[in-house]
Parts: C-alpha cells; sequence; structure tokens
C-alpha cells in the first residue's frame, strides 16, 4: 500500500504514470481524445477507497472471527481450532465460509463442464468411431464374406446341375432377345 | 553427362534390397549393418540433392526422361522441385532412422530390412515421379512391404491391421488407376487419338490450365484421387484404419507410417488431384475444409479418452494431419506453405513419439496407460526427451509444430475466420490429452506394474537417442528458422495456386 502511494501519487503527474505514459501515447494520439482527468470523487477515487475500505473490513472480520491473541495488543482473543467449526455452522456465516471453502464452486464448475461433460463427449465419440464407421467398414467386409461364401454353394460339381444352368441361360437369353427384338 | 542423382536415390534401396538378399541370415549384424549402410546412402544422396535444388524456382529440376512404353506415351520420368526435395529429405532420414531403431526385432531380419528397403524405394519414387502412370506403379510398391511389416512383424492383432490397411487403401488406389487411365485417353481424345504426352504430368498440367478437361470428368476422376488420398491421408471418415495399423505395427513401422507414407496422400493431393481438376478442386473444396476441420477437432477429442498409449498417438495422427488438408484446400500460398511444414513437422514429431513410445514397450511389452506411472523417476532421460516430444506436438512456439500450424491458421483466416476459430480449438484440445497423458504415464509414484519389472526398466539407451537425436535438431531448427522450408516452397506454392486458377497473393 505505502509503495503504491510512494510511486502513484500524485495520479497524473507521479514515478508510474511518467514510467507508463510513452505505451498510451499511439493511442491517444490514434484516437483524437485527450487522457481523462483523475477523478478523485468519481470513479477513481471511489475504486481506490471502496477497496481498500473492504480489504481493512476484511481483516478486521477475519481477525474477530478467527483471530489469534496477541498480547501486545491484548484484546482478549485467543487462537481456537473450535472456531472455524462454530463459525461454519453460524447461521449467516456458514454459506459465506462454504462459498470461500470451496473457492466459490469454480473448480468444481469446470470439473464438470470440461472433465465430467468433456469426457463422455469424447466417449461418444470414441463409440461412434469405433461402431458406427469401424462398424461400416467391418460390415462391407462381413457382407463380402457372407456373399463368397453363398456363392461357393454354387460349385456343386455335378454336371446335372451345371446342364441345367446352361439350359437356364440359354432360355434367359432367348426371352431377352425376343423382348428386345419385338421392340 | 550428367548425374541421374534421381535414379540414383531411388534404386540405392533396392540394390541394397539385392545385396541382403545375397546374405545368409544367420549375419544378422552384417544384415543390418548393411541395411543402416544402403540407407544413409540414400540419405546422403538426398542431401546432396537438397543441396543443389535452386531456391524459389516453380520449375522442375533433375529431370530424367526414357520412354517406356510409347504405344500409350508412358515414360519414365522423374523430376524434383522445392516440395518434392523436401519430402525426398524427409524419407530418407526417417527410414535410415527406422532401421537403426529396429534392434528390438529378433527373427527374420532380413525379411524385415529387404521390406523396409523396398518400401524406401516406392516412397521416393512417388515423390519424384512425373509421370501418372509411373507414380501409381510407385504407389503401390509402397502397399506390399508394408503390409508384410505390419503382418509378420507387428503386434497381437497385426493380421487384422494389416488386412484392413492393405484392404481399405487398395480400394482408393484401384480408383486411382481407373482416374488416370479416364485422364490419359480425354488427353488422347482432345490430341487427336495421339498419345504422347498422355501420362505426362507437365504436360496433362498444361492441358488442364487451358480448361480441356470436360467437367464431368473432371468430377469423377477428382473425386476418385480424392478418395485414393483421403484414405492415404488419412481424412476423416476414411482414417479408421490408421488406428489400428499404427497400433500394431512394430515401432520402426509405425515410424514409417506416420511419418512418410501418410504423406503420400497428401503430396497426391497437392501435385495431381488439384492442378489437374481445378474446376472440380473448387467445387468441392468446402465440404474437403468442413472434413478437414472435423478430423482436426474429432481427432484430437478421441484421442484424449484413448487407454493405449500408442492409440492416442494414431488418433493425433488424424488430428495434426487435417490441418495439411485444410492448408491445401483453402488455396492460400501461406497456408499451403504451412500445409507442407506440417507434413515435415508431422513426420519428424510423430516420428518421435512413437520411436519413445517403443522404447517403454521394448521394456514393459504393454502399450495401456493406466498400468503406467512414475516413469519420470525411473527412465529420466527418456520422459525428458518424450516430453520434448509432447509440448513439440502440442503446438508449443518456438518448435516446429507452431509455425506450421499458425501458418494454416493465418493462411484460412483470410478465406473466413470461421474455420481458423474452429480449428485453434484444437490447440487446446492438444495440450489436453498429450498433457495429461504425459501426466499419468511420467509423474506421480512408480505404478505396481512398472515396479514389478525391476531392472528391466533401463532407460533410453545411445542407439535410442541417436535415433531421435536428428529429430530433435530438425524440430528445433525448423521452429527457429522455418524460412530454411518455405523458401525452397515458394515456387511451388505459386505453380499449385497458379494451376488452381486461384489470383497468386493470397
Amino acid at each position: 500500500v505505502f509503495l503504491g502511494l510512494l510511486i502513484g501519487y500524485p495520479p497524473e503527474t507521479g514515478l508510474l504514470h511518467q514510467w507508463l505514459a510513452p505505451v498510451f501515447e499511439a493511442t491517444i494520439a490514434a484516437s483524437g481524445r485527450a487522457e481523462a482527468a483523475y477523478n478523485f470523487f468519481g470513479v477513481d477515487g471511489g475504486l481506490a477507497i471502496a477497496t481498500t475500505l473492504l480489504v481493512v473490513v476484511a481483516i478486521l472480520v477475519a481477525w474477530r472471527l478467527f483471530g489469534a491473541d496477541m498480547p501486545a495488543i491484548d484484546l482478549h482473543v485467543e487462537p481456537r481450532p473450535d472456531r472455524v467449526r462454530e463459525v461454519s455452522s453460524r447461521r449467516g456465516l456458514a454459506f459465506l465460509y462454504r462459498g470461500s471453502s470451496a473457492k466459490w464452486w469454480f473448480d468444481d464448475l469446470n470439473n464438470l463442464f470440461f472433465v465430467v461433460w468433456g469426457g463422455r463427449l469424447a466417449g461418444a465419440f470414441w463409440w461412434f468411431d469405433r461402431v458406427v464407421i469401424d462398424g461400416t467398414v467391418n460390415g462391407i467386409g462381413t457382407v463380402t464374406t457372407r456373399a463368397g461364401l453363398g456363392l461357393r454353394r454354387v460349385q456343386t460339381g455335378h454336371v446335372q446341375n451345371y446342364a441345367l444352368g446352361i439350359a437356364l441361360g440359354l432360355i434367359a437369353m432367348a426371352v431377352g432377345y425376343f423382348l428386345i427384338a419385338v421392340r | 553427362m550428367t548425374l541421374p542423382i534421381l535414379s540414383l536415390i531411388t534404386f540405392t534401396p533396392l540394390v541394397g534390397a539385392l545385396a541382403l538378399a545375397a546374405i545368409p541370415s544367420f549375419h544378422e549384424e552384417l544384415i543390418r549393418r548393411t541395411a543402416l549402410g544402403f540407407a544413409l546412402l540414400a540419405w546422403g544422396l538426398s542431401l546432396l540433392l537438397l543441396a543443389g535444388v535452386a531456391f524459389g524456382s516453380g520449375g522442375f529440376q533433375y529431370m530424367e526422361t526414357l520412354d517406356w512404353i510409347p504405344v500409350f506415351g508412358i515414360q519414365y520420368k522423374l523430376g524434383v522441385d522445392g516440395l518434392s526435395v523436401l519430402m525426398v529429405v524427409l524419407t530418407t532420414t526417417l527410414t535410415w532412422i527406422s532401421i537403426l531403431a529396429s534392434g528390438p526385432i529378433k527373427d527374420r531380419v532380413k525379411g524385415y530390412m529387404i521390406s523396409f528397403l523396398v518400401l524406401e524405394v516406392g516412397m521416393i519414387g512417388v515423390f519424384i515421379a512425373l509421370d501418372f502412370f509411373l507414380f501409381y506403379i510407385f504407389w503401390e510398391i509402397v502397399l506390399v512391404p508394408m503390409y508384410l511389416i505390419i503382418g509378420i512383424w507387428g503386434g497381437a492383432n497385426r493380421i487384422y491391421a494389416t488386412m484392413k490397411f492393405v484392404l481399405y487403401t487398395l480400394v482408393g488406389s484401384l480408383l486411382m488407376l481407373v482416374a488416370i487411365l479416364a485422364t490419359a485417353f480425354a488427353f488422347q481424345a482432345g490430341h487427336g487419338g495421339s498419345w504422347a504426352g498422355a501420362f505426362d504430368y507437365q504436360q496433362l498440367q498444361a492441358w488442364a490450365a487451358g480448361g480441356h478437361f470436360a467437367n464431368d470428368l473432371q468430377i469423377l476422376a477428382f473425386l476418385a484421387l480424392f478418395l485414393a488420398f483421403a484414405i492415404k491421408v488419412p481424412m476423416f471418415p476414411f482414417h479408421t484404419w490408421l488406428p489400428d495399423a499404427h497400433t500394431e505395427a512394430p515401432t520402426a513401422g509405425s515410424v514409417i507410417l506416420a511419418g512418410v507414407l501418410l504423406k503420400l496422400g497428401a503430396y497426391g493431393l497437392i501435385r495431381f488431384a488439384v492442378p489437374l481438376y481445378p474446376f472440380a478442386a473448387h467445387t468441392f473444396a468446402w465440404p474437403i475444409i468442413a472434413l478437414s476441420v472435423v478430423a482436426i477437432v474429432y481427432g484430437a477429442i478421441v484421442s484424449i479418452v484413448q487407454p493405449d498409449l500408442k492409440r492416442l498417438v494414431a488418433y493425433s495422427s488424424v488430428s495434426h494431419m487435417g490441418f495439411v488438408t485444410l492448408g491445401i484446400f483453402v488455396f492460400s500460398a501461406t497456408a499451403l506453405q504451412g500445409a507442407v511444414l506440417q507434413m515435415i513437422n508431422h513426420g519428424l514429431i510423430t516420428g518421435g513419439l512413437f520411436l519413445l513410445v517403443g522404447v517403454v514397450y521394448e521394456r514393459t511389452h504393454d502399450r495401456t496407460i493406466a498400468k503406467m506411472g512414475g516413469l519420470a523417476a525411473a527412465m529420466p532421460i527418456w520422459s525428458t526427451v518424450f516430453g520434448f516430444f509432447i509440448l513439440a506436438s502440442a503446438g508449443l512456439p518456438g518448435l516446429s509444430g507452431f509455425v506450421g500450424e499458425f501458418l494454416v491458421f493465418v493462411g484460412s483466416f483470410g478465406i473466413a475466420p470461421i474455420i481458423s476459430v474452429a480449428s485453434i480449438v484444437v490447440m487446446v484440445l492438444a495440450a489436453m490429452y498429450l498433457l495429461w497423458m504425459f501426466q499419468r504415464i511420467a509423474f506421480g509414484g512408480l505404478s505396481d506394474f512398472l515396479r514389478g519389472l525391476g531392472g528391466h526398466l533401463t532407460d533410453i539407451s545411445g542407439t535410442e537417442l541417436a535415433t531421435l537425436a536428428p529429430l530433435a535438431i530438425g524440430i528445433v531448427v525448423l521452429g527457429l528458422f522455418p524460412s530454411l522450408v518455405l523458401d525452397l516452397l515458394r515456387g511451388p506454392a505459386q505453380s499449385f495456386l497458379a494451376a488452381a486458377g486461384v489470383a497468386v497473393g493470397g
């Protein structure tokens, strides 16, 4: 905090501002707008004061809830592990305690979206690859093999069957010829 | 009379294979040394070729032409430009590295080495053939040695994997043959029945540039060629032969399969499919771009849930090769250069990953990720090198993987930003599956399975490091000085765009 005050104050002419000014020169020239003035009673000051106040309040609250004994200051608060259990079960504070303990459930959200659902999506894609795409390819192979197995039965080795085949073929040719020639 | 260096490079491995055939099988050490020697010789010749190829020109150099079947205008015609020479150097490099990494192969070493050398002949021939028929012949030569390598020296499920690989690829190739013949017939018809130059790439390309191939022929022929190359690349949904083939192949077989064979398909797309049928290429560009983006994302997502280490790397290959096809079909010079650089990167990086996985497999004879853990403690040097290749595969800036991907992003962004946005997602996905896999196998406590191996779990040996060093050096050098490769590609990129009928400047 003090280092920040040292290099940042005054906000428009301090060390930090001088150091960073060349970075924004090009943008200021291109956009044609001047740099906004530092507004202590508007956004800039409000942000600085609000964040500092929040930090101070949080330190005080944490100290009060879980604080350690500091003999030099003598605040009569001793280090007590059971304080955590007590705070976490107090109605108002329970949710706050659980939330900050679970880092506001962002980790769990990430885990759910990417690890659990993403994993299921990946598994679904792999199933698709194995069963549908590979299945189609292997299916074509199976059809070919079965067709071959079926067709091989035509080769009976009996001359009578071959003679029958020739006769049937001749009849088919004659019928076809008449059908085409009549047209 | 100038030295026919291209024929020399192509047939040196064949001479090596014949020499090996003459050596009795029990001289195993001699066989290994001879095979490595011939592979290194081919490598040296290809480096000479690289030094000799002029920068920036788009034409073909070191051409050799011989009339082969004059009745049909088929010639023995070879030639290189920037694209071909890079692919040839990649092939020869990965071949000697694979042969060096074949220490674990213990039986029928002679057959194995002969297969590898014949495979090299086919691969180099594909990249430098300038006669359509000759290209097809070299393309088919690649199939049989690969079938043997996977089928004899592969893993437990090797027969299924190799039959699937061969039949799948063969279907595409046969359709390609029909397209080649149809093109030659159309050329012949357009030239008054004369067959001269009907299979000559340069003449066919000049004829196509004049818009003389009928649109119907273009569409059908392009589809046939596209199918053949899409199966080889592999593109979604023709990729399912790849996980099985990669997983079941021996380590060196996987390296060559991933490192070079996949590039045959991409090279075919760049060299033949688009320039000869530009109308069809433009008609189908958007569906192919969509398929490429699907491959990029789908390959990465499926990699995440793979339980087998080699299968994970295999699916990551699908994802990486999606970038290559994307870069080709957005018809931008930047993207095409990125695509070719990505071809080289993938060869180096995924080749390295398969070598490293092979090292572990030699020790553990198991590739299940769940069984491994704490390898960093047991094999620290291996883990360091593996971490390096993992980061390269994930596209870490400073290494070559990033440059290739970035160029494709930039090139496709100019065409349609949505493509880039969809594909950039993969950088997150790649980090997911690679880093999670690395964490599971390398970090944490030593798993029970690994502890049970005891002293068998030795760190990476000097020979194995020697196979990885050239790849690692290539990755770093290309990551910092990609212009070494990009300069060579400027000429071919211009010719490609001119042939595709796109105004140069994309």
